[in-house]
């Protein structure tokens, strides 16, 4: 069969997650932040993928599901919360969100 | 090492979903960076279905892309994204983040890939996989099992969309 173990797994979501890592700190627009989160949570599911493939692990399988409702309230939430953004700042760089300085 | 199709599968998709996590990263059109997340999340789809687990696959591809990447380039076009910011200036957070990103990325797979001892991780084939679970045991177990997190979940999917929509409501006045 084939010679893929869960190393290449744990590399291979673990790139993904460096990348959204640096996406959610560094991108100065929001939107860009929301998809460095979803590709944190792809990360996080390909995890719970690989171990409940290699390592018997059985609740893994059902961990995605609810990561992936997750995945979709919070794209619901923040969708509302940038329009509100947008409307109040006429912009959706979350630095020039900083009336809390005043 | 016999080289096979399943190799060959794995290591493609995964090249392509690096590929795409790098150009929905660093893409400065938001569009763009949107079609990458889109191979992004197809890739990983296809891994999930080269592992024989369909029913991720269904999801993967029913919730990721035909809901949340549709409700994230809703709101793109909705907020007036076409020419997107060029006021990205290289600050203080630019590097904090690239530091921590690099430091920690490398760190973490250089212990995943030599001192894999450590996690007690030892390398096991996919000859001797566990077999994933059918469509309708994954519904049992949901129901019967996992019943109280289900309705939990149910409640909290409910709350997500009360709040949408009380907090995009335009205010009078």
């Amino acid at each position: 069969m084939t010679s893929i173990s869960l190393q290449h797994f744990l590399i291979l979501s673990f790139i993904l997650f460096s990348l959204g890592t640096y996406a959610v700190i560094v991108r100065k627009n929001i939107l860009v932040a929301l998809i460095g989160i979803e590709l944190i949570l792809n990360a996080a599911n390909l995890n719970f993928f690989a171990f409940s493939k290699f390592k018997n692990y059985q609740f893994g399988e059902l961990a995605i599901i609810f990561v992936i409702i997750i995945a979709a309230a919070e794209a619901a939430v923040a969708l509302a919360i940038f329009i509100n953004l947008y409307r109040n700042f006429a912009s959706i760089n979350p630095d020039k969100a900083n009336t809390m300085k005043e | 090492m016999n080289f096979n199709i399943y190799d060959f599968s794995f290591y493609s998709l995964s090249f392509f979903s690096v590929i795409g996590a790098i150009g929905a990263v660093l893409s400065r059109r938001i569009f763009y960076a949107l079609a990458s997340l889109l191979l992004t999340l197809i890739s990983i789809a296809g891994i999930f279905i080269l592992f024989d687990s369909e029913f991720l696959f269904l999801i993967q591809i029913l919730i990721y892309i035909g809901g949340i990447l549709t409700l994230i380039i809703f709101a793109a076009i909705f907020l007036n994204l076409y020419n997107v910011y060029n006021d990205e200036k290289k600050s203080f957070g630019y590097w904090f983040g690239f530091l921590i990103a690099a430091i920690f990325s490398s760190f973490m797979i250089y212990l995943i890939y030599n001192e894999s001892k450590f996690f007690n991780i030892e390398t096991e084939r996919v000859g001797n996989l566990i077999s994933s679970k059918k469509i309708n045991e994954i519904g049992k177990e949901l129901i019967e099992r996992y019943i109280a997190l289900f309705h939990l979940f149910a409640i909290f999917l409910l709350a997500a969309v009360i709040a949408s929509a009380s907090l995009a409501r335009k205010e009078k006045n």
